[in-house]
């Protein structure tokens, strides 16, 4: 290893008391069940073309879960550093090997799988800045060359992955990387020294942007500049969000959606269904229910008593939130279309199946293993 | 220093998860304030816009007869979950509807994600009856309102097409739905608008089309155009564009052959300009009674020598210049004029600019990079500037009468006569005399252009058609410009032939005066009569 930490690292044995962790996976479940009705219904009630495959991936998708919620936080605290390297290692070879889809370079195909490096390098950003100021003594938090570290372990794989071009990843990557930062109790000049720096930059970063994501972000601003062009998602699904008035129009009843008239209906903009067949009370039960999830990882987070397990939950925490309240905030008019898709509803495997896996990150190095080994060997010894 | 920390962690954890409840918050209430607006102000019916029709108002000519009418005829489309079985509805409906694309129609049968696939649309009542009688369920028909054009074989270019949705695409079918001329109508309702009526005369119209066709077959022509305004209004009566398409064939009118060379194409005319360059130099006031023009040689400028086409070799006086269409004569006019009167007098033409009609913005003129000593004189013998020939037509009546003149394909004309003096009266009356002796004198290059009991005025234009390699590969573009009656100007027309092949009466010529002039005559002959012109013979012509 390449850096060594001051104090062993402790298992830590809370989480077995806790009910929260308990309750993560069934949650997870419910969202994803929502996910397979709502595709359901956006193919005109039809399991083909989407809904069955959701169903295959979230098996799969939890078996991974389950699978990983027994890889202790030991095992991670050692791999941080080379999972780190090998997803920065992608994350270059997609902007050269890369294949192109709609303009835009993100995947890479490796033999019969195609995968995002951006989506891998996420978990890697967390696992490496939860490691790193788990072997940083409290004192050298805010020393500013320790602060350097993690702003370019941050900072860089941000800046391939906006080349690629994809600002959403980029841009949520350096959120996610940015709390972490805070969590770990930076001190808080850096953060107004980091804000004024932003706004010098700004102007730059305008200059350096796409014809199309300049066109977004100034349609965000003002969707009905363009009524019929680009600003056409947000006005017909802010449409569709305000027909489903309090109940919904009813499951397989939604007039906007089935229509067409929201594009992307099955992915990005698959909200836009759910909120119109189900209303207000259902857009706010599945609200409700991310809501719970986040919380639940958040209470995870602070019942650990290790800063590793502390932030690499916090981190999947927080994209897990910034993920929903992007793609929601995109589809309620909030947000300018970034092209975030709503984590166990969207179709589409590479969100499932991260986020199955960021939970079951959680839960492993929530010491969810050590406790169940525990518990078993209290079994056999009873016996 | 390690005390602290589980400090710091818990505050720093609970700002955090403020931020994160203030953020859920904020959705929670716009999502409240869109349900809220939902329920009353944002509604929409798209099942409404899936049966509406787009009703179009007939076109008529300037007479009342129909150019194109909307007749409803059946639509037929499927609704894919409730077809049983796809295989049996495609092989059956090709039966009964040969060339219907059946792999396309099969995979829109099997996206199960649609409710509505259109099969085929705008059927004739017999077709839909033998598909109705297959008894497929899954299928259905819907009225769908579909353009068509009685008398469209000879107006194509100017009464344009619709698309599949009965919208118009081009010529004055686009003019209709860039004014909002039509109406969207729940089922295959008929427009009830007025029909609009255009300023052209379906009988010139035809006769213009018949002569042209015969030019061409007579000439081995590559193509021909011609067209026949009214001067007065600035109405056009006759359009026509050959080769062409008939109106509502969309796909035809995107062959390149098929280019309206009226509006559409520039060209350089050639000699017909010189009417443009007599008119100039007598309204600058640079010709003098007893002024001559030496043409006895080439004009030298530069590397460059300009000849005349029917060398006379000898001193000519103004009239003559026109009479035996001298290059030379024409360019000593223009360097006389200078290059910045020059520029004026092409700018206030409407030359230099594109001409814009109902039928949108004709085609951009090409125009000499700068207005040099040489360019000066090329343009006037109508080389080194293309031009629309409609807008040449317009600067040319515009000459005639004195007075600007607006093109127009509508009865009356949907813009007020532009009007404002362009010349001075004299200048108009000057022209018209130059144009009428052209076609009565023997020596006249457009004497066979002269029509018994009609007074006829005219001037040729031979131009070499550039092409690879230079001019003089491509053959010539002949032309004639012919107003009549010439000492009341009424009617102007100019006829274009385009690489007119020698014929043994020609005595090998393809010059204007040999092939477009005629044409013109048998035009002029064939159309007065038709337009209310009897024929006056006696004194005078």
């Amino acid at each position: 290893m390449v850096l060594s930490w001051p104090e062993p690292y402790r298992e830590e044995q809370s989480a077995w008391g806790s009910p929260v962790a308990w309750i993560i996976p069934p949650v997870a479940a419910l969202i994803g069940g929502i996910g397979v009705a709502t595709l359901y219904s956006v193919a005109g009630g039809s399991m083909e073309p989407w809904a069955m495959r959701h169903v295959v991936r979230l098996i799969i998708g939890f078996g991974l879960l389950i699978g990983l919620a027994f890889v202790p936080a030991r095992l991670w605290i050692q791999l941080a550093y080379p999972v780190y390297g090998l997803a920065l290692l992608l994350v270059i070879a997609v902007l050269f090997r890369g294949t192109q889809a709609l303009g835009a370079q993100r995947w890479l195909v490796v033999g019969p799988l195609s995968l995002q490096p951006s989506e891998i390098m996420k978990f890697a950003l967390v696992l490496v800045l939860a490691r790193y100021y788990h072997g940083l003594p409290g004192r050298l938090i805010s020393n500013p060359w320790a602060v350097l570290v993690p702003f370019l372990l941050v900072a860089v794989p941000m800046l391939l992955i906006a080349k690629q071009p994809d600002l959403g990843t980029a841009l949520l990557l350096a959120a996610t990387g940015l709390v972490l930062i805070f969590l770990a109790g930076t001190a808080l000049q850096y953060f107004a020294g980091g804000g004024l720096a932003i706004a010098a930059v700004t102007p730059l970063f305008w200059s350096m942007l796409h014809g199309y994501q300049r066109q977004r972000l100034l349609q965000f601003l003002d969707p009905s500049i363009d009524p019929l062009g680009k600003g056409y998602q947000i006005n017909q699904s802010k449409i569709a969000l305000g027909s489903g008035g309090l109940n919904g129009k009813g499951f397989l009843q939604g007039t906007q959606t089935q229509l067409d008239f929201v594009p992307e209906k099955h992915t990005d903009f698959v909200f836009a269904l759910w909120a119109e067949e189900t209303g207000f009370i259902g857009s706010m039960v599945l609200i409700g229910l991310f809501l719970a999830l986040i919380l639940c990882l958040v209470l995870l987070a602070m019942r650990s008593r290790s800063v590793f397990a502390r932030l690499v939950i916090a981190g999947i925490a927080t994209s897990l939130f910034l993920h929903v309240f992007v793609n929601i905030s995109m589809v309620v008019g909030l947000a300018p279309v970034v092209g975030v898709p709503l984590p166990l509803i969207s179709y589409g495997g590479t969100s499932l199946f991260s986020l199955l896996i960021g939970l079951g990150l959680a839960l492993g190095v929530s010491g969810q293993a050590e406790d169940i080994r525990r518990a078993a060997d209290l079994g056999r010894r009873r016996v | 220093m390690i005390a602290t920390r589980p400090r710091t962690h818990r505050r720093r954890g609970l700002a955090v998860v403020t931020l994160l409840l203030a953020a859920f918050l904020t959705v929670g209430i716009q999502l409240t304030r869109l349900g809220l607006k939902g329920t009353t102000a944002i509604r929409s019916d798209p099942v409404e816009t899936v049966t509406r029709n787009v009703a179009r108002p007939d076109i008529i000519d300037r007479n009342g007869r129909l150019l194109a009418t909307d007749i409803a005829l059946p639509s037929l489309f499927a609704d894919p979950r409730r077809v049983l079985d796809k295989d049996e509805v495609v092989e059956k409906l090709a039966g009964v509807l040969p060339g219907i694309d059946q792999r396309g129609l099969l995979s829109g049968l099997n996206d199960k994600t649609r409710r509505f696939v259109w099969i085929k649309r705008g059927m004739t009542p017999a077709e839909a009856a033998k598909v109705h009688d297959l008894g497929l369920p899954g299928l259905s028909f819907r009225d769908e309102l579909r353009r068509v054009y009685p008398a469209g074989e000879d107006a194509g270019h100017v009464l344009g097409f619709v698309d599949v949705d009965n919208r118009g695409a081009g010529g004055i079918e686009r003019y209709i739905d860039a004014q909002n001329l039509f109406d969207l109508t729940d089922g295959a309702g008929r427009s009830d608008r007025p029909p609009l009526a255009l300023s052209l005369d379906l009988a010139v119209q035809h006769s213009l089309h018949a002569e042209l066709e015969q030019a061409i077959g007579d000439y081995h022509a590559a193509a021909a155009a011609g067209l026949v305004l009214d001067v007065q209004t600035g109405e056009v009566l006759a359009d026509v564009s050959l080769p062409d398409y008939a109106a509502g064939n969309a796909a035809a009118s995107l062959e390149s052959n098929r280019l309206d060379r009226i509006e559409g194409g520039t060209f350089e005319l050639g000699s017909v300009f010189k009417t443009i360059t007599l008119a100039m130099a007598e309204d600058a006031g640079v010709l003098k009674p007893d002024k001559t023009y030496d043409t006895s040689l080439p004009l030298q400028v530069g590397a460059f020598s300009i000849d005349d086409f029917h060398p006379t070799r000898r001193q000519l006086t103004a009239e003559e210049v026109f009479l035996h269409s001298s290059n030379i004569g024409a360019a000593m006019m223009a360097e006389d004029v200078g290059e910045t009167r020059m520029h004026a007098f092409f700018d206030r033409l409407g030359l230099t600019t594109p001409l814009t009609t109902e039928l949108g913005r004709a085609a951009l003129p090409q125009l000499p990079q700068r207005w040099g000593k040489l360019s000066t004189m090329t343009m006037s013998y109508g080389h080194g500037i293309a031009v629309a020939p409609l807008q040449f037509a317009a600067a040319a009546a515009g000459l005639v009468l004195g007075g600007r003149v607006q093109p127009t394909f509508l009865k009356p004309a949907s813009s007020a006569k532009a009007g404002g003096a362009l010349v001075a009266a004299t200048t108009g009356d000057f022209l018209r005399l130059l144009m009428r002796h052209n076609v009565t004198n023997p020596e006249g290059t457009g004497k066979r252009a002269a029509v018994p009991g009609y007074d006829v005025g005219g001037k040729t234009g031979t131009a070499d058609i550039p092409g690879k390699g230079g001019y003089g590969h491509q053959g010539v573009l002949s032309s004639f410009l012919a107003v009549w009656p010439i000492r009341q100007p009424r009617y102007l027309s100019y006829i274009m032939i385009w690489a007119p092949q020698a014929t043994e009466a020609d005595k090998g010529q393809t010059a204007a005066g040999l092939t477009a002039a005629p044409v013109t005559a048998r035009v002029i002959s064939r159309i007065s009569p038709l337009l209310g012109l009897a024929p006056v013979f006696g004194d005078g012509l």
